[in-house]
C-alpha cells in the first residue's frame, strides 16, 4: 500500500522550472546606473535599454518615465532626442535601443536643488508574457539611470 | 477494518493517479503559421549557393517571397521550412515535408497550412524574385553643395563602420543634408523617417548611362547622433548605423602664417635652431647662372611675420636634392646632394655672414658611403655635426657596406666616421635613420628592415652604445614603415619617436606615440588609424600643457591632419584635415621654438599653365602653420 502511494505521488512530481523570466533594463555603455554631468558641460550622453528574453515575432514597447528634480528643466537643462523618446518599439530581432539625452550648459544653475534626472523604466508590453523590470531580484538593479548635475 | 483501511489507500492512491496524472487536455497554439522558409546551399547544392537565402515572410498578407541572386535557377528549388505546433503543409492537396519538396517558382505556388489540433488553415502565396542580398552603405557624407554654406568643404566618414564619426568644424546643432548610398532593393531611413530616393542624373548626349547609384538623402538633426536603417525586404537583411557628430575645431587652434610658393622641385627641409629659436626652411628654386638654369638650394628664415632669404640664394653649384637641415646656435647646416659633383653629398654651413663648404665635397662619402636618401644631421651642444647614411655601395678601405648604417662626423676641421654603433652589425639593412639631442647625448634611430624591428642607440663620450635592441613594436607587426618616422629629444634628456606599423592581415597603417622607457619603447596613448600608408609622413610636438601634438599626411584623403590629446577624454582629438592637398614623400616637420610657439610645415602641390609650352606642370609650395590657440 504504500509502496503504491508512494509511486502515485512520485508520478506527478514535476520538475521545478528554472527562471526564465523575461526582463528590460536600463544601463550606459559601461553598464554603470547613474552619471555626474558638469552643470556648465555640453556634451550628449547615451543609455541603452535592453531587453532579455527569447525571440519574439511581434514588437515590443517598452515604457519610461523622465523624473526631472526641482533644479533642472527638460529642453533648458537638457534635451532627450525625439526619436529615443519613450516608448520605445522593438521590433523583432532588436534587442536594444538607445536614449540619447543632450545635456546643455545650466546658466543658473542652484547647487541646494535637485538636479537629478532619472530615467526609469515603467512597463512593457509584449505577446511573450509578462517582463521583470530591472535585473531579476528583489532590488530591481538596472530598472533606473540617474544623471546628476553637479 | 483493517481490510477496510486497505481498500481505501488502494483507491485513494489510484484516484491521485487519475486525477493529477492522467492525460491532460490536448494544448493548441489555435494558429497555423509558416514560420520559416529558407533556401539553403545544403539542400539545394547544384545551385552553388554561397549562403542560406531567407525567405520573406508576411503572415496578414499570406505571402512567401524568396528572393534569390541574379541568374539562379528557381525551376527546381527545395526549402527548408517550420511550421507552428501541430500544423502540416499541404500543396495542390499533397502533403510536402521540409527538405523533401523540390518546387518550380517560375510561377508562383500556393502552399496551404493546417492546424490539426484546432483546425485553422491559412494559405500562402510563394513567389520569386532576385536580390543582391545585401543591405548596406557605401558611401556617407554631408555634401558642401547640399548645405548652403554650412559646410565649407564634403564632410564624410573615415570609413564605413556600424557606428561612424564625423567631425564638424560649424555648428553641429542644426539641421545638415545627409547623403547615402545604398544598395539594389534598399530602403533608408534616418533617424525613422523615410529617406528620399534620387532621381540617377540622365547621361550627357552620346554617353552612355552611367552604373545605378542607389542615392539617398534626408534631413537630420545633427545636435543628436543620427540613426540610419537600411532594409532590404527582398534579402530580407536591415543593417543600423549611427553616424556621430563631434566637434572639430583643433584646426581653428592652427594658422597658414607663410608659403613658399612655385617652387620647382617638391625637396625642403625645415629645423628651429634650439639655442636661437629661429626657424630656417631650405628649398629649391629655378636660377640660371653662367648660362645654366637649374633647381638650385636657397634658405630662408622666419623673422616673425615674414621668410627672408639666408645669405645668397640659390648658393648650391647645381641642382640640390635630398636636403636636410640643422641649425644651433647661429650656424644652420644644409646637406644636398649636388648634380655638380655627380650628386655627391655636400654641406654648407652659413656663419651668419655666408654660406660656407663645410670639408671637401664628396669627402664625407668616403667615410659613410653616399646615401641616396635624405641623411639626417645633427648638432651637438659641443658643436659637432653628424650625420647617419644608408650607404648605397660597399667602400671595403673604410668598412662601409651596402644598406648599413653609417655615422659621419664633422669635428670643426675634418670628417670621420664615427665606429661601429653600438656593436651593430654593418651588414645588417637599415633605413629611417633619425638623430635627436636629448640631454647633452645624441641617439640615433633606424629601422632594420629584415627584421622589421627599431634600434635605438646613444652616442656619449666618443662613444655608441645601444639602448635598445631591435625592438618589435607588436608581435604581429608584419611592416614598419619604410622612410618616415620622427625621434624628437628634449633637454630633460626624455626621447619621444613617432612611428608607423601595419599589422599582420589588417592591411591598415597604425600611427603610434611611443617614448624610451629603459631598454624599451613605451606606447604612449592609443594608436591613430587614418590609412597613412607606409611612406606617409608625420611629426610632433608637446603644447605647453604637456599634450602632443601630431600632424600626418593622410593616404585617404591626401591632405595633412592634426591631432591631440582631448584633456577630457585623454584620447586623440577627431583629425582636423587643413583641407589642402598635401603632396606625399616629403616631410612634414613639427617643432617648438626658444619662446614656446610650434610651427609645421609641409608640401602641397599645386599646378600651372606653362606658357611656352602650353601644358600644364605642377609646382611646390612649402606651406608654413603655426599653432595660434
Amino acid at each position: 500500500m504504500i509502496v503504491l502511494a508512494a509511486t502515485a505521488l512520485w508520478g506527478c512530481y514535476e520538475e521545478p522550472q528554472p527562471l526564465d523570466k523575461p526582463f528590460v533594463y536600463i544601463g550606459d555603455e559601461a553598464g554603470g546606473s547613474k552619471a555626474d554631468i558638469g552643470s556648465q558641460a555640453t556634451l550628449t550622453k547615451e543609455l541603452f535599454v535592453n531587453l532579455s528574453c527569447k525571440k519574439f515575432t511581434e514588437p515590443i514597447v517598452v515604457h519610461y518615465d523622465v523624473i526631472v528634480g526641482d533644479g533642472l528643466k527638460e529642453g533648458v537643462d537638457f534635451v532627450i532626442q525625439s526619436t529615443t523618446k519613450s516608448p520605445l518599439t522593438f521590433k523583432p530581432g532588436t534587442y536594444e535601443l538607445p536614449v540619447r539625452v543632450q545635456f546643455k550648459k545650466s546658466e543658473n544653475f542652484d547647487a541646494t536643488k535637485d538636479n537629478t534626472v532619472t530615467f526609469a523604466l515603467k512597463s512593457v508590453e509584449s505577446n511573450i508574457g509578462e517582463f521583470y523590470i530591472g535585473f531579476l531580484g528583489p532590488d530591481h538593479l538596472r530598472s533606473s539611470y540617474v544623471f546628476t548635475k553637479k | 477494518m483493517k481490510k477496510f483501511l486497505h481498500i481505501a489507500l488502494l483507491i485513494g492512491a489510484v484516484s491521485a493517479l487519475m486525477c493529477s496524472c492522467g492525460p491532460k487536455e490536448p494544448e493548441t497554439d489555435g494558429k497555423a503559421e509558416v514560420t520559416s522558409f529558407v533556401i539553403t546551399a545544403e539542400a539545394n547544392p547544384e545551385l552553388e549557393l554561397t549562403r542560406n537565402y531567407g525567405a520573406v515572410i508576411n503572415n496578414v498578407e499570406g505571402t512567401i517571397l524568396v528572393a534569390l541572386p541574379e541568374g539562379v535557377e528557381v525551376t527546381k528549388l527545395v526549402p527548408t521550412f517550420t511550421l507552428s505546433q501541430d500544423d502540416v503543409a499541404t500543396v495542390v492537396d499533397a502533403p510536402i515535408e521540409s527538405g523533401d519538396w523540390m518546387v518550380d517558382l517560375t510561377e508562383p505556388v500556393v502552399l496551404k497550412v493546417v492546424d490539426q489540433m484546432c483546425l485553422v488553415e491559412k494559405e500562402y502565396t510563394i513567389t520569386a524574385g532576385t536580390t543582391d542580398g545585401i543591405a548596406e552603405l557605401s558611401k556617407v557624407v554631408f555634401a558642401a553643395a547640399d548645405n548652403n554654406g554650412k559646410l565649407t568643404a564634403d564632410v564624410e566618414p573615415i570609413s564605413i563602420a556600424s557606428t561612424m564619426t564625423v567631425g564638424f568644424t560649424g555648428d553641429a546643432n542644426q539641421t545638415y543634408t545627409l547623403t547615402v548610398e545604398a544598395t539594389m532593393d534598399d530602403v533608408v531611413t534616418m533617424n525613422g523617417e523615410l529617406a528620399t530616393l534620387q532621381e540617377p542624373a540622365a547621361p550627357a548626349e552620346g554617353e552612355e548611362a552611367a552604373p545605378t547609384a542607389y542615392v539617398w538623402k534626408g534631413n537630420v538633426d545633427c545636435s543628436f547622433p543620427i540613426d540610419i536603417t537600411v532594409t532590404d525586404e527582398k534579402a530580407g537583411i536591415e543593417t543600423k548605423y549611427v553616424v556621430k557628430i563631434v566637434k572639430d575645431t583643433y584646426g581653428e587652434s592652427w594658422a597658414k602664417v607663410a608659403s613658399i610658393a612655385e617652387l620647382p622641385r617638391a625637396e625642403y627641409a625645415m629645423d628651429i635652431d634650439p639655442v636661437t629659436g629661429d626657424l630656417y626652411i631650405a628649398h629649391t628654386e629655378t636660377s640660371t647662372v653662367n648660362d645654366v638654369t637649374d633647381d638650385r638650394l636657397t634658405v630662408k628664415k622666419w623673422d616673425g611675420s615674414k621668410l627672408v632669404t639666408v645669405g645668397e640664394p640659390a648658393f648650391s653649384a647645381k641642382r640640390a636634392t635630398y636636403i636636410t637641415l640643422a641649425a644651433r646656435g647661429g650656424k644652420v647646416y644644409a646637406m644636398y646632394t649636388d648634380n655638380a659633383v655627380s650628386s655627391k653629398l655636400t654641406v654648407m654651413m652659413y656663419d651668419g655672414t655666408a654660406w660656407k663648404m663645410i670639408g671637401v665635397q664628396g669627402e664625407m662619402d668616403k667615410h659613410t658611403g653616399l646615401s641616396k636618401w635624405r641623411t639626417p644631421v645633427e648638432v651637438t651642444p659641443d658643436g659637432k655635426l653628424f650625420a647617419a647614411t644608408t650607404a648605397n655601395a660597399d667602400i671595403a678601405d673604410y668598412g662601409v657596406v651596402k644598406r648599413g648604417l653609417h655615422v659621419g662626423m664633422w669635428d670643426g676641421t675634418a670628417w670621420s666616421h664615427v665606429g661601429t654603433v653600438g656593436g651593430r652589425d654593418a651588414a645588417q639593412m637599415t633605413y629611417l635613420n633619425r638623430l635627436a639631442v636629448a640631454g647633452n647625448d645624441l641617439y640615433l634611430m633606424c629601422a632594420n628592415q629584415n627584421e622589421k624591428t627599431t634600434s635605438v642607440y646613444k652616442y656619449s663620450a666618443g662613444a655608441w652604445t645601444c639602448v635598445v635592441n631591435e625592438y618589435k613594436m607588436d608581435p604581429r607587426v608584419d611592416e614598419i614603415a619604410t622612410y618616415f618616422g620622427t625621434m624628437k629629444g628634449f633637454a630633460n634628456g626624455d626621447v619621444y619617436f613617432a612611428l608607423g606599423e601595419k599589422v599582420y592581415g589588417s592591411g591598415t597603417w597604425y600611427l603610434q606615440l611611443f617614448k624610451l622607457a629603459g631598454d624599451k619603447l613605451e606606447r604612449v596613448y592609443s594608436p591613430i588609424q587614418d590609412n597613412q600608408g607606409s611612406d606617409a609622413s608625420f611629426d610632433f610636438e608637446f603644447d605647453d600643457n604637456g599634450a602632443p601634438v601630431l600632424a600626418y599626411y593622410s593616404g585617404k584623403t591626401e591632405t595633412t591632419k592634426l591631432v591631440t590629446i582631448d584633456p577630457d577624454t585623454q584620447t586623440w582629438t577627431y583629425p582636423a584635415d587643413l583641407g589642402e592637398g598635401s603632396y606625399n614623400g616629403n616631410p612634414t616637420y613639427m617643432q617648438k621654438n626658444t619662446k614656446g610657439e610650434i610651427f609645421m610645415t609641409y608640401i602641397k602641390q599645386n599646378q600651372k599653365l606653362d606658357e611656352e609650352t602650353g601644358k600644364t606642370v605642377k609646382t611646390y609650395e612649402v606651406v608654413l602653420y603655426k599653432k595660434v590657440k
